[in-house]
């Protein structure tokens, strides 16, 4: 039995006590204070998530798109508790991981979830060769015994993410950009996680490297059941990799559907805009779809407009929605969206 | 054609701890009057390197133009003096880059920027300058321009620094616009704005557009031309529709199924195998044989010339040896 296998049974049985939903946000808050003058005082709150609801089965891959400023990497960096979250529960295989100490966070978050990052020149330790890199998670969590059961699964790993176990002794800088990030992914994959956040993932890679970690982190998916939340400002990758799409504005999730209801026939007003916006290749002369240009600029995060985020560029605004916040609630089964027009 | 922009033979080199890296290596094309033509790459395949050759902005000493001519409307910019090309930059070639606020001058207001492009090439006075500024801002879409040229660039957003970027752009009515990237740091829905505020700009003063992206959507929303780059050479040359129907080089083949759809069918990603070779690796044969799934033994020995098939695509392959006309 290989070590990677070992640490699948390890997990399977730890898995009988999951629910069905591997995470539960509910009502998550993320504010970042603003302090002025001298003595620091606190003027405001930079509302980077606000009121975040919404849950991940297991092995689903959720997509989370939006516009830069709305909030989704500080979402997924919320998740994994690299920022104390303001308010709300994060409930992770039924556990409230809001709730954790800090000793706690390693055993039950960490270990099962993990994540890629967009940069891989930034996440990357210049100074620590790949070996290094790879094992130092196995150290910190104290996953197999042994310096050689350690090294025969780092090895197993570099070969699933495609990289020569030659390579172990490199170091970043040798690497190109493509091999980078199937470093980064090696490196969250090596704990067997439950859940990889993959922030912006994809988005610094040329297309042809892009396509062969999509397929990458599609064959994982299979090979591990893993469940992905995939942070993303590329509407056609997310509509590629995902089950579902959460869209974000303003640190708020607008619309959340599976992924063909959100995209062939979406129904919050900003994810109608945001779709129509996309550049699309034209094949044959098929005719293009009618685009709605959005006046305007993003709001600023630390001074949202009132009542409903959008309806300063809402070309549907109401009245209402200038003065009441749109609940985010299911109007259709399977289908969310915060908006007036659906009450 | 009346060609605005014809560049023959160009050949851009670095020299890098004594070895020669070929960024750009004997490239020809030409644009024609009010035409938008796209070059398309991946990161490292020379297409920035090609848009600074032009403009005479290669970082010297380590980088040259070694061969080659770029002709201006007749007029060779590779042989112009420096002197000179002070007056041709801005005012018959312009340049959009993409990141509009390392573009701008932080210390100077918008104002100050664009009255200063203005006096130079169009040898006006300062209130002339700042009528015309005015104007520009007002057809790039500011509401109120008169404020907005008192206001430093950090005061406005990415996509309002671009639109001010185009404007100073077009300020003196350049032949040809060179717009490098021009919404890859953009927003989408800002980035649908932009592309439909140059599809008007290029209308409206019929300035020639050379376009420099990786991204084939923009491509196929703006460019009626499109040259497909790879390490440092053209491998493909073809109408936009041309290209995206049936592709002719396997590398165009192979970007476009790299991308994901934003409509229809999801199917796997087809990547194309391997890495851009690093910059200096010198091949004896075709550069992109060692990631190409159609390579056969012809390719690795010897170099490909350009095909020129009779619907006028050119293309860059071996496959397409029986078709050449010239």
């Amino acid at each position: 039995m290989s070590t990677a296998n070992i640490l699948l049974s390890q997990r399977e049985k730890a898995n009988e006590r999951f629910h069905e939903n591997l995470l539960d946000v509910q009502n998550l808050k993320m504010h970042f204070p603003i302090k002025t003058g001298i003595l620091q005082r606190t003027t405001g709150s930079v509302k980077a998530v606000d009121d975040v609801s919404f849950t991940v089965k297991k092995g689903e891959t959720l997509g989370i798109v939006g516009e830069s400023g709305c909030g989704k990497s500080t979402l997924g960096r919320a998740l994994i508790r690299l920022y104390e979250p303001t308010d709300g529960k994060i409930l992770f295989g039924g556990n409230d991981v809001t709730k954790l100490k800090e000793r706690d966070l390693g055993p039950v978050l960490r270990r099962n979830m993990q994540m890629v990052f967009q940069d891989p020149n930034a996440s990357l330790n210049p100074r620590k060769s790949l070996g290094s890199i790879l094992m130092e998670p196995l150290r910190v969590h104290g996953i197999l015994n042994s310096r050689e059961e350690r090294m025969d699964h780092i090895t197993e790993i570099l070969q699933t993410v495609g990289l020569h176990p030659t390579v172990i002794n490199n170091y970043p800088h040798e690497f190109s950009g493509g091999q980078r990030q199937r470093i980064g992914i090696a490196r969250a994959l090596i704990l067997n996680p439950e859940l990889i956040i993959a922030d912006e993932a994809v988005s610094a890679l040329d297309v042809s490297i892009q396509a062969q970690i999509v397929n990458l982190l599609e064959d994982l998916q299979e090979k591990f059941n893993l469940t992905y939340i995939f942070i993303s400002h590329d509407l056609s990758v997310v509509r590629h990799i995902s089950d579902r799409v959460g869209v974000m504005y303003l640190g708020k999730l607008m619309e959340l559907s599976d992924k063909k209801s959100l995209y062939d026939e979406p129904l919050h007003p900003y994810t109608q805009s945001l779709l129509s916006a996309v550049p699309v290749i034209r094949k044959g002369g098929v005719v293009k779809r009618d685009r709605i240009i959005l006046k305007g600029d993003l709001p600023s995060p630390a001074n949202p407009p009132r009542g409903c985020v959008f309806h300063t560029r809402c070309p549907y605004a109401m009245p209402q929605c200038g003065s009441e916040a749109p609940v985010f609630r299911e109007v259709v089964p399977g289908r969310h969206v915060a908006c007036h027009l659906f009450n | 054609m009346n060609a605005v922009l014809e560049v023959s033979n160009l050949k851009t080199y670095f020299q890098k701890n004594k070895k020669t890296i070929r960024a750009v290596d004997g490239i020809d094309f030409e644009i024609g009057k009010g035409e938008t033509v796209a070059l398309v790459g991946e990161s490292g395949c020379g297409k920035s390197m090609t848009s600074l050759s032009i403009m005479g902005l290669v970082p010297a000493p380590a980088g040259k133009v070694v061969d080659g001519s770029i002709k201006l409307n007749g007029v060779d910019l590779v042989q112009m003096p420096e002197k000179k090309m002070y007056d041709i930059r801005g005012k018959e070639v312009a340049m959009i880059f993409q990141e509009p606020m390392t573009s701008l001058n932080p210390v100077l207001t918008i104002g100050d920027q664009l009255t200063g492009v203005i006096m130079h090439h169009l040898k006006v006075n300062k209130k002339t300058a700042t009528e015309k500024a005015a104007e520009m801002l007002g057809i790039v879409g500011f509401s109120d321009p008169l404020k907005t040229l008192k206001d430093y660039p950090h005061r406005l957003s990415g996509g309002m620094r671009q639109r001010v970027m185009i404007a100073m752009a077009m300020s003196c009515n350049p032949k040809l616009l060179i717009a490098d990237e021009p919404t890859t740091a953009l927003d989408v829905t800002i980035q649908a704005q932009v592309l439909e505020l140059m599809k008007d700009l290029s209308k409206k003063f019929s300035t020639s557009i050379l376009l420099i992206t990786h991204d084939l959507g923009v491509v196929s929303e703006l460019a009626e031309r499109v040259i497909v780059m790879y390490a440092g050479q053209i491998v493909e040359i073809s109408d936009v529709d041309d290209l995206f129907e049936e592709p002719l080089h396997p590398y165009t083949e192979g970007l476009i199924h790299s991308i994901p759809a934003i409509e229809g069918e999801i199917t796997r990603l087809q990547s194309i195998k391997g890495n851009v070779p690093a910059p200096g690796t010198v091949l004896p044969g075709c550069k992109f044989a060692p990631r190409c799934s159609k390579a056969f033994a012809r390719c690795t020995e010897e170099v490909p010339g350009m095909y020129v098939r009779e619907d006028g695509r050119c293309v860059r392959c071996f496959l397409y040896d029986g078709e050449v006309v010239e």
